[in-house]
């Protein structure tokens, strides 16, 4: 009795002391104790811990600052796209799969894996198909020109380095729209790439008339030893030439900024090239549709001490999910990364990257804009087959290296995603001649 | 009277060796070196007209003890000579071991090139490829103002580029904050 006595008191001893433990692992934050029309100061922070990445908030003091005025937009405001993409989605659900090493199989167009169906517990590929709804997003088959400022900050102080231009980039297969049913989808007959894009540099004056145009091939949808690497031309105007290069890989450093092309986006790299693995699903805070106006329509709006801060605007709450990588490259910069991605309308919303050494190394976040509302409503026009289109973009991008203080952010609030308007256009921009005919 | 003032002399004198105690044990200390450091350097070569400039940041955490962690991100850019890349970014973890002032440490740098190579290495939207590793290995000192002196003598592993032999890099880090978070003081205007 006395033996049974003394377990029971060990038990209830091992349940009271467990159950911190327990509470801070897998019980959800509960209900959000701010509403939509509240202003978050900096006083009021403590509320909105829970619904931001504990990373983040380890960090907040890039971030949130006295005199911040973020307000609560509405909850899970649904940013689904345009019913072109729906429907694709709906009618080849069942046709991608994933082949081997992670790659896609059998894509045509529409959301490879409808997110309703993936079950990120228990489904061990839940990750890899996530990320391939990621990478094919609803992104209006390409974008027309959006204007993009490039600022570079040091502990506070913005560096006097900028870059400043345009940058367009189109679609060239996996399209729904029936005018290129015939095609299967491409814009071009037996085309092997799947999109073009590049910047053109304006200012400063030492940089202007750069030009870059990249290729992106079906291909690198395969297993890596299938992929065929990205091209990219670059027009040097000292030189007056146009070069080729043929990228290896897009995980070095964006040109003296913190940011590597892949960290893009949060992720604008090859799948394939990566582990993924599903971590979890939670609610998160983010700003999803931007109040206040940026680059190039406001050039003096307010980014905070550090310059790295989107807290003075609307912040929305979202249904997000977490995906990880682990690069497969043994030369990869990163251990790995983890994106947390909105569900609705599948934009990143904030990634974290770790060093080799496992130390978190760099904080990347988004700022957002949907289209619906003004001014965007007025950018984003429709076209043929998408009279009224509608999306939930990313108009800016910070990445801050939290090891040395250093970061970066790229602006380009007037992204519309209407494409090229007809096939003559899209012709010229992929031609690589007109990198010198350009200038 | 008298018996007070010898107290008084009894307490100066105590005060004045507990002071002499503390400041005996204050310069014991070892360094705190933890911080940001802004690094500029040069290497030259023997008997070559090679110069590279180096430019950038490192980073020192504690370790435990006399052991820190450093993490550095600078760029090499020639500025005269024909040898080596015209410009590089190297990035890479090492340690440090601190005795006394004198410093000692390794680190592997990952060397990064433009693609271009007319190019400087941190012009826009270029892309740039990995190099050759540089395995460094650092001594030096803690000069009086707390900047680190470091001569480095380095190995390149790997292909992509080679640098000429005989060269000798010197930098100089200041540090210029604490922590990441640390704001930079504006000039006075």
């Amino acid at each position: 009795m006395s033996r049974l006595a003394g377990l029971l008191v060990l038990t209830l001893c091992l349940v009271v002391l467990g159950s911190p433990v327990l509470a801070a692992e897998d019980v959800a934050p509960g209900a959000p104790t701010f509403k939509e029309g509240d202003t978050i100061s900096f006083d009021k922070i403590e509320a909105i811990r829970p619904f931001l990445p504990p990373e983040f908030w380890d960090n907040r003091d890039f971030f949130f600052y006295e005199g911040m005025s973020m307000q609560i937009g509405p909850s899970f405001r649904d940013y689904t796209p345009p019913p072109v993409y729906q429907e694709a989605t709906k009618k080849y659900a069942s046709k991608a799969k994933l082949g081997p090493e992670g790659s896609l199989e059998n894509y045509r167009a529409g959301q490879p894996f409808p997110m309703e169906a993936i079950d990120c517990k228990s489904d061990p590929q839940a990750g890899a198909k996530i990320a391939w709804n990621f990478v094919l997003r609803w992104e209006g088959f390409g974008w027309g020109r959006a204007s993009f400022y490039y600022s570079y900050w040091d502990r506070g102080e913005e560096l006097p380095l900028f870059y400043e231009g345009t940058s367009q980039g189109t679609s060239l297969a996996f399209r729904p729209e029936p005018e290129y049913d015939a095609s299967d989808g491409d814009v071009f007959r037996g085309e092997k790439r799947y999109v073009a894009s590049g910047p053109s540099v304006d200012a400063p004056f030492d940089a202007r008339g750069i030009m870059l145009l990249t290729y992106r091939y079906k291909s690198s949808f395969g297993p890596k030893a299938m992929a065929k690497n990205d091209d990219t031309w670059v027009y040097v105007p000292t030189l007056r030439r146009v070069r080729r290069i043929s990228s290896a890989q897009r995980t070095d450093a964006v040109s003296g900024t913190d940011f590597t092309f892949d960290d893009l986006f949060s992720f604008n790299g090859v799948v394939p090239q990566y582990e993924w693995k599903c971590v979890g699903e939670m609610d998160l805070l983010a700003p999803m549709n931007s109040k206040i106006l940026g680059y190039p329509y406001e050039k003096d709006r307010n980014f905070g001490p550090y310059g790295l801060s989107y807290a003075d605007d609307r912040w929305e709450l979202r249904h997000a999910v977490k995906i990880r990588f682990i690069p497969l490259n043994a030369d990869h910069p990163y251990k790995h990364k983890d994106i947390y991605i909105d569900k609705n309308s599948m934009e990143p919303l904030y990634s974290f990257a770790y060093d080799r050494k496992g130390e978190l190394w760099k904080l990347i976040w988004h700022n957002h804009r949907w289209s619906g509302d003004a001014p965007y409503d007025k950018v984003y026009t429709g076209w043929k087959s998408v009279p009224e289109p509608q999306d939930n973009t990313v108009v800016s991008d910070v990445v801050v290296n939290v090891q040395t203080g250093t970061g970066n952010r790229i602006e380009f609030w007037d992204r519309s995603l209407t494409p090229m308007e007809n096939v003559g256009k899209i012709r010229r921009f992929i031609d690589v001649g007109r990198l010198t005919k350009g200038r | 009277m008298m018996r007070c003032s010898l107290r008084r002399a009894w307490l100066a004198g105590g005060a004045a060796a507990l002071a002499v105690l503390v400041a005996g044990a204050a310069t014991a200390e070892p360094l705190d070196l933890a911080g940001i450091y802004e690094v500029q350097g040069e290497t030259l070569v023997e008997g070559q007209p090679d110069r590279f400039v180096i430019t950038g940041k490192m980073v020192v955490k504690p370790k435990g003890g006399s052991d820190w962690s450093t993490v550095v991100e600078v760029a090499m850019r020639r500025t005269s000579g024909a040898s080596g890349p015209s410009s590089a970014a190297l990035i890479g973890t090492g340690d440090l071991k601190l005795d006394g002032r004198k410093l000692a440490g390794a680190i592997e740098l990952q060397s990064l090139v433009s693609e271009v190579p007319e190019l400087d290495v941190s012009m826009p939207f270029t892309p740039r490829t990995a190099g050759p590793v540089l395995d460094a290995k650092a001594n030096g000192e803690v000069l009086d103002d707390g900047t680190l002196a470091l001569q480095v003598r380095s190995t390149v592993i790997g292909e992509g580029f080679t640098l000429p032999e005989g060269r000798r890099t010197t930098v100089k880090a200041k540090r210029v904050a604490r922590k990441p978070t640390e704001l930079k003081q504006k000039p006075a205007p």
